[in-house]
């Protein structure tokens, strides 16, 4: 009897067993992350999408530092006459550049490609799909300007990709292979150009954001960066009107220069578009500092060194260039007798010159970066510094650039580059004839005061490879005048990607 | 998925017939007694002597002799079990109650039963290839990893143990018939059916390990079994209560470590690499009054001569202990254990302890009905320096020089020389290794099961087995204080605290019915089916704490700032699977096997995978033909066929994903949780498939004194899911998956054995050889993929080592003008790349990316073991010989000096001290250092793995003191080693190309067996 009830119960239990389980026991949805399907339902999922956008600001290849930077301060440093490599340095930027081994194959060149790309992957999604969100999900406004912000960025990036390559292929839409043929550089910019300004004629970005917000993009940072593309393809007066939008939102210049490369600096209102860096809000190491701003105590341990090239850039206190200054090479040394930014953006001159006298035999002068670092302390990394993108002296020296090139106002030119020299805390004599003269145009003046005013913020780089001084970057010597004017497609991205072909300089058709 | 509504579901019924408890049946008994020897007269202690169709029974003690109270029944027959004897029933005689037994040994190959996927097989009615290990053999080498026991133990079964880290379970890697797969390789490791790890399982609890290695034998673990399956069977209790303890204590030590050269050398390298790099690194060397301060060792705090390497290595204990009770009652059985193993490790700073418990029960009633249990449960402690070991030696390779003392005179820890012009502290690695990180794992793992036999050979089994692992780790980072020998310092660094928890669960459900059917002893059949339902989940956490106000406080509440991240993933298989044995006079054997899989990992259109296998077999010596003549005692022909799958491939290999928090931002003084593309979708990814052919052939001859076993085997996997690198402006992380390749794994495997013995010596000798060729087949959507020093390259090895050619170094200014240009400016003592292709595939004059060809094979083609093993009278002896051969890898003295350099490079070519050097100049360290054949060698090495001394005291004085057996015995690991690779351990990483890693570890220790 109990061995059949047990039968029984047996066969009933195997039944049980056999008849599938649950159909849903094999769907399972990845806990940590979401799908394009299931994402999309607020403004607060579309402004994460934004952060994810900006967020690759901070990565290597844009202005990331830290321990191997390949970001614009690093092309600066390593990349022209205005500084130097002390030491071998594992650097992309100081392996490519100082030491001659641009190539295809190199990381400077596949980390720049893929943090701008990735930045563009992303804004074309906000692009895509915010709009598509509809009002019952996200008011129009905060639709508008989180596209706004989107298209803000993929034109820095195009910029940026345009500007180091040249010819580039233009995504507009997400992509799911990648494989779209190169653009002209002209194409390039007339779409980012033409996007960003409807943008920035609409209402969708505001006029000048709050400090709750510091770090987005408003309309003031939109009209500089159209300035800035526009410079940067010869589009004079579309620059010169850009750069005037700028100012009639009206901005000051910071009185303090040393102030406004610290911490105290970051919520300047000379400051029109910075990259983040918190160390307090990130809870990780300032990744904005690095070799390049060690900002501890350890005889400025960093690999760049600044030249007597761009140390003698800096007229003495009285605005006369080295060769017609009154002072002695002595007295030189004194940021005392100097245009006061050459003290305020460099250090251990004096020191250099006179306990390590081996260094003689290659450089006279030389120096440490000044700008961004703190010396005194030695909690190295851990701090808010904030990387300024676009402050208000560079759109000055913009307009004035713009005009100098499409014959402007000689008078309001001088008063643009006498605006910058007017700085409480730097007050240079302003500009004579004598001076323009000396430098060979109104043009030159704007050069230099480019080259002495904004030294080691990541725009020399990008100024000789627009002038066209090609022999001026460190590049030059090794690959020669036709590869110095465009960096090579990645050999990776050529080899992924059966749409692309190589720029001609680097052996493409 | 809800683990609590399919639980209610399922087990509810069960669970209820637990309650099914059965009274204990009540009867007369009889007395009956008696001894049991074997053939020569020996008595045979431990006998087990159970009554037939109970689990009654008892053991016969030291002399053999036994004493048993037999429950009355109709007909009782006693039954004689003994390890390595032929069971032997006796039918009571109601008169009698003496009965002396004679045992007779086994033939090893005709009875022997392994263990198989869901069951045991007599090993000849085997199909399929199956290795087999008995672990008592070996259980006593003392290893903190039981994964680095098997290593040459079973032919076809490559283990690497690439470093001897205390807790790095990771580093012992095992390989069934080569690698199938770019993704995870490792062999789907099923301790008592559940999957686990090796490490987790303490040697002594194991009973066998089977490695099934073809198709035919795993099919039926359908897509979890392509790297091939392990399958532990852990102990259970049998006869009479026992009380056993085992325990082992060694010492061990590097069984090599780097040769550095002397401190004034190196710095004399160091001058001469300045100067070959000329601008202002000559101004950084040392001056001859430095370098005779080295020499001599006068200031000693400034100009020290420090072999890093050395002092940072030490002589470790390591010591195991075991401790167990078992025994079996009328209707139960159980076997309770209790492990101990506490490791330094060799190199300061590293050390693991491990506390491991074991219970196993089962309980029959009614005669049809068992129901039983096994529980598991360890903690262990891992410490290791921060940063991990590969930061230390990292450190003293490329950073530290031998200039710096471990110790100034103040007793601070050094970390400047006296050379003014590099003013730059250096970490000190010995201070570094007190510095350490410490991870804690808690384990459980549990199963119980229900066995019920309504008719005789018909099986339900159920069983539910819960796995929960715990992993705790915890790294404290302080400021550094960088002293000089002055007694002054700076300060470095945030003080920082991370600490994550990662947590792993496991269920899975089997049903299985089975039936066996034997038809007249003709025809007998063998039928299989189940089910079952697994799921496995991760959860991570990990929070990271900065700024703290002292290195003496390490609560995370201390932190001016803490961030934390988190993620979490799952997975869920279901499967149906069935089998049918069958055997005709046992002479012709087939087998056919068929799973179905579902998983939760690969999307719905292609989830479902059938995974088929047939095999046959042929005992020749069963044909009339051969049963006249008695020198071939055994010979069976096998053939198999089989496909199988690869899931392991992450959990959601298939979904395009947004990652929350990827790269966060900052708006103002808020955070702003960035989110992003982070994996492009691929929604038509399907299984990885193996399909493998073996053909066996087993043997056994001279009165089973030599036995061989045979196989061939080709194994092809394809639809090898890979991360194809994607064009950057898709914008994701990580590439999507596609089944883009195809490998091919070909290869034959021989297994001798032979045993004898004369009197009171017994001899036995077993070889293993295997050989496996792999090969890339096939890589859809572009030619190859290279990774530094590797390429995937269709028709070679998977990450074959790719570089230049060297020939040697420039040795005359004339070679120089004459050698190709390209890459770098080679000078005299350079390294002579060749010239071998160009753009079109010929020599073009040019050192260029075309000149890059296959220069090694970093994974082992060939493997073999020779294990002797010799007894007389108490004595027993066993010798382990291990050795891989045709295999490479990279060996690279860096040509160029930062931390430590090794005596390789005194033979460096320098113009005025060397002219004859055989080594690259210093100075132009980028050029020489190109992955080139100059950096190849071969690692192939022959190991002393084991050598074993025993004496096990004689029974005659046992058993006055009631011992049922005691053992001594000393051993040694890793004591001789032959290889041609000089200052590091043969056994590597293939991407380690210094000193990256943990060496391997010799050891000797003294142990101890007690039975009671």
């Amino acid at each position: 009897m109990k061995r059949i009830k047990i039968q029984l119960v047996t066969l009933i239990i195997g039944l049980g067993f056999i008849l599938p389980s649950c159909s849903d026991f094999l769907d399972q949805e990845n806990p940590s992350s979401a799908s394009s399907g299931s994402y999309w339902n607020n403004k607060q999922e579309a402004e994460a999408m934004l952060g994810g956008c900006y967020g690759v600001l901070q990565q290597q290849g844009l202005y990331f530092n830290y321990y191997n930077g390949a970001d614009p301060r690093a092309l600066d440093g390593f990349g022209t006459t205005d500084g130097s490599s002390g030491w071998w340095f594992w650097s992309p930027a100081d392996n490519a550049l100082s030491w001659g081994q641009l190539s295809p194959s190199q990381e400077l060149v596949e980390v720049v490609w893929d943090a701008c790309y990735k930045g563009i992957a992303r804004c074309n999604e906000i692009i895509l799909y915010v709009p598509q969100m509809g009002p019952d999900k996200i008011e129009q406004a905060d639709a508008d300007r989180i596209v706004g912000e989107a298209k803000f960025l993929r034109a820095f990036f195009y910029n940026y990709l345009t500007s180091l390559y040249r010819d580039v292929p233009l995504s507009t839409e997400p992509t799911s292979t990648g494989y779209i043929s190169k653009s002209s550089k002209a194409d390039v910019v007339q779409f980012i150009t033409e996007d960003l300004k409807k943008v920035v004629e609409s209402d969708a970005l505001p006029d000048k954001i709050s400090a709750e917000e510091r770090g987005r993009a408003d309309k003031g940072a939109a009209w500089a960066l159209l300035c800035r593309i526009y410079l940067y393809n010869q589009k004079w007066a579309e620059a010169a009107s850009a750069a005037q939008k700028v100012i009639d939102l009206g901005y000051n210049l910071e009185d303090n220069y040393l102030k406004l490369f610290s911490e105290a600096g970051n919520n300047s209102q000379e400051v029109l578009f910075a990259v983040r860096f918190s160390a307090t809000i990130d809870g990780t190491e300032n990744k904005m500092r690095g070799f390049l701003s060690t900002r501890n105590n350890e005889n400025y341990y960093t690999p760049i060194t600044v030249t007597g090239d761009l140390l003698n850039e800096y007229y003495d206190k009285n605005g006369k260039t080295l060769s017609k200054t009154s002072f002695t090479s002595e007295e030189l040394l004194d940021p005392a007798n100097r245009d006061p930014r050459w003290g305020y953006n460099f250090i251990g001159i004096e020191e250099t010159w006179k306990s390590d006298d081996w260094i003689n035999w290659y450089q006279v002068l030389s120096g440490h970066i000044n700008k961004y670092q703190d010396y005194t302390v030695t909690e190295k990394f851990y701090d808010d510094q904030d990387y300024y993108v676009i402050r208000y002296a560079d759109v000055l020296l913009m307009r004035a650039e713009a005009l100098a090139n499409s014959s402007g106002s000689q008078s309001e030119i001088e008063g643009l580059i006498n605006q910058v020299r007017d700085r409480a805390s730097v007050r240079m004599p302003h500009v004579t004839a004598a001076e323009i003269s000396e430098a060979g145009g109104i043009l030159n003046v704007v050069k230099h005061e480019r080259r002495v005013e904004l030294a080691f913020e990541g725009h020399r780089y990008f100024d000789l490879k627009r002038w066209g001084e090609y022999n001026k970057l460190s590049e030059y010597a090794y690959v020669g005048e036709a590869k110095s004017q465009v960096w090579p497609i990645p050999q990776k991205e050529l080899d992924n990607n059966k749409a692309l072909t190589q720029a001609p300089e680097w052996g493409g058709e | 998925m809800d683990l609590k509504k399919m639980l209610s579901k399922k087990m509810s019924i069960s669970l209820i017939l637990l309650l099914f408890g059965c009274l204990p049946i009540i009867a007369q008994t009889i007395n009956v007694e008696g001894k049991v020897t074997d053939i020569k007269g020996e008595e045979l202690p431990g006998v087990s002597v159970s009554l037939k169709g109970t689990t009654s029974g008892t053991m016969t003690d030291a002399g053999g002799l036994y004493n048993f109270s037999v429950p009355k029944t109709d007909q009782p027959v006693l039954v004689f079990t003994y390890m390595g004897y032929k069971t032997k029933e006796i039918t009571l005689i109601n008169t009698q109650t003496k009965y002396d037994v004679v045992l007779e040994e086994t033939s090893k190959y005709l009875d022997e039963v392994v263990v198989v996927a869901y069951g045991v097989q007599k090993k000849a009615n085997l199909t399929g290839a199956v290795s087999s290990l008995r672990v008592d053999d070996i259980k006593d080498i003392p290893v903190s990893n039981t994964s680095s026991l098997l290593q040459g133990r079973m032919s076809g079964v490559t283990v690497s143990s690439f470093s001897a880290q205390p807790g790095k379970d990771s580093d012992v890697e095992i390989r069934i018939r080569g690698i199938g797969t770019f993704g995870n390789s490792n062999p789907l490791v099923l301790i008592d059916g559940v999957e686990g790890s090796l490490s987790s399982v303490a040697p002594n609890d194991i009973e066998s390990i089977s490695v099934l290695k073809d198709a035919a034998s795993a099919a039926i673990y359908g897509v979890r079994a392509a790297n091939g399956v392990i399958l532990v069977t852990t102990k259970r209790g049998t006869g009479a209560n026992k009380l056993s303890y085992s325990g082992t204590f060694g010492v061990q030590s590097a069984t090599v470590l780097p040769e550095f050269l002397d401190s004034w050398q190196w710095a004399t390298l160091f001058n001469e690499q300045n100067n070959a790099l000329g601008g202002d690194a000559p101004n950084r060397n040392y001056t001859p009054e430095m370098i005779n301060a080295l020499k001599t060792g006068s200031d000693k705090q400034h100009f020290a001569n420090t072999n890093w390497m050395k002092e940072i290595f030490r002589t470790a204990p390591i010591q195991n202990h075991y401790l167990s009770a078992t025994g079996g009652g009328q209707n139960s059985n159980y076997l309770a254990s209790l492990g101990y193993m506490k490791q330094d490790g060799i190199m300061k700073g590293t050390d693991t302890e491990r506390i491991n418990f074991r219970l196993n029960a089962d309980s029959k009633y009614l005669n049809m009905v068992t129901f039983g249990m096994n529980t598991a449960g360890s903690y262990q402690k891992t410490g290791e320096p921060l940063g991990g070991t590969w930061s230390i030696f990292n450190q003293i390779i490329d950073q530290t020089r031998p200039t710096i003392p471990v110790k100034y005179d103040n007793g601070k820890w050094g970390q400047y020389d006296g050379n003014p012009n590099f003013p730059l502290y250096q970490s000190n690695p010995v201070e570094l290794t007190t510095m350490s990180s410490q991870q804690n794992t808690y384990k459980f793992d549990g199963k119980v099961y229900l066995d019920i036999e309504p008719i005789k050979n018909l099986h339900f089994k159920t069983s539910f087995a819960y796995q929960y692992n715990q992993a705790n780790y915890s790294a404290f980072e302080p400021t550094h204080n960088h002293y000089k020998s002055d007694g002054s310092y700076i300060t470095s660094g945030v003080a920082s605290l991370e600490e994550q928890k990662a947590q792993q669960q496991q269920w899975i459900n089997e049903n299985i019915v089975t039936y066996n059917l034997d038809l007249e002893k003709i025809h007998s059949f063998g039928f299989l089916v189940g089910q079952s339902s697994q799921y496995n989940g991760n959860k991570t956490s990990n929070a990271k704490g900065e700024g703290f106000l002292s290195n003496d406080i390490h609560v995370m509440n201390a932190a001016k700032t803490t961030s934390a991240t988190g993620w979490e993933e799952e997975a869920t298989l279901r499967s149906f699977f069935g089998r049918v044995n069958y055997s005709y006079y046992n002479r012709y054997l087939a087998e056919v096997n068929l799973r179905r899989d579902e998983s939760s990992r690969i999307p719905k259109k292609n989830r479902v995978g059938y995974f088929p296998s047939v095999s046959a077999g042929w005992n020749i010596a069963e044909e009339s033909f051969l049963q006249k003549q008695s020198t071939i005692d055994a010979l069976k022909l096998r053939v198999s066929w089989g496909k199988l799958g690869n899931q392991d491939i992450g959990f959601y290999p298939f979904a395009q994903t947004y990652n929350l928090g990827l790269d966060n931002y900052i708006w103002g003084n808020n955070k702003i949780s960035g989110a992003a593309l982070a994996s492009a979708a691929n929604p038509d990814i399907k299984w990885e498939t193996t399909t493998t052919t073996d053909i066996g052939l087993d043997a056994v001859f001279a009165k089973n004194k030599l036995s061989l076993t045979f196989d061939y085997f080709n194994k092809v996997s394809s639809d090898i899911l890979l991360q194809l690198p994607v064009s950057a402006l898709i914008g994701v992380d990580e590439a999507p998956y596609v089944n883009a390749a195809e490998v091919k794994n070909t290869g034959w495997e021989i297994s001798l054995g032979y045993n004898d013995k004369w009197n009171d010596f017994s001899f036995g000798a077993n070889l293993n050889f295997s050989h496996v060729k792999n090969e890339i087949t096939s890589v859809s959507g572009r030619k190859d993929w290279i990774n530094d020093w590797t390429i995937n390259l269709a028709g070679n090895p998977i990450g074959s080592y790719y570089g230049y050619v060297a020939d040697g170094l420039y040795t005359t200014q004339e070679q120089i003008d004459n050698a190709p240009v390209g890459i770098g400016n080679p000078r005299i003592g350079d390294i002579r790349y060749l010239d071998i292709s160009g753009p079109d595939g010929v020599p073009d004059g040019e050192i260029t990316d075309k000149d890059r060809t296959i220069i090694g094979n970093p994974f082992p083609k060939i493997t073999y073991s020779l294990n002797l093993t010799a007894g007389y009278k108490h004595f027993d002896f066993s010798a382990f010989f291990q050795g891989i051969g045709n295999v490479d890898r990279i060996v690279m003295d860096y040509p160029s000096i930062g931390g430590g350099a090794t005596k390789e490079i005194w033979s460096r070519y320098n113009a005025s001290e060397n002219p004859d050097g055989t080594y690259p100049s210093l100075g132009n360290s980028t050029y020489n250092a190109l992955p080139s054949s100059f950096w190849i060698k071969s690692a192939s090495y022959l190991r002393l793995k084991n050598l074993e001394i025993g004496y096990s005291l004689p029974s005659s004085i046992l058993s006055k003191a009631r011992v049922q057996g005691l053992r001594v015995f000393i051993s040694a690991q890793n004591l001789i080693t032959f290889t041609g690779i000089k200052n590091y351990d043969p056994e590597k990483y293939a991407a380690d190309s210094r000193n990256w890693t943990y060496p391997n570890a010799k050891t000797f220790s003294v142990g101890l067996n007690i039975n009671l």
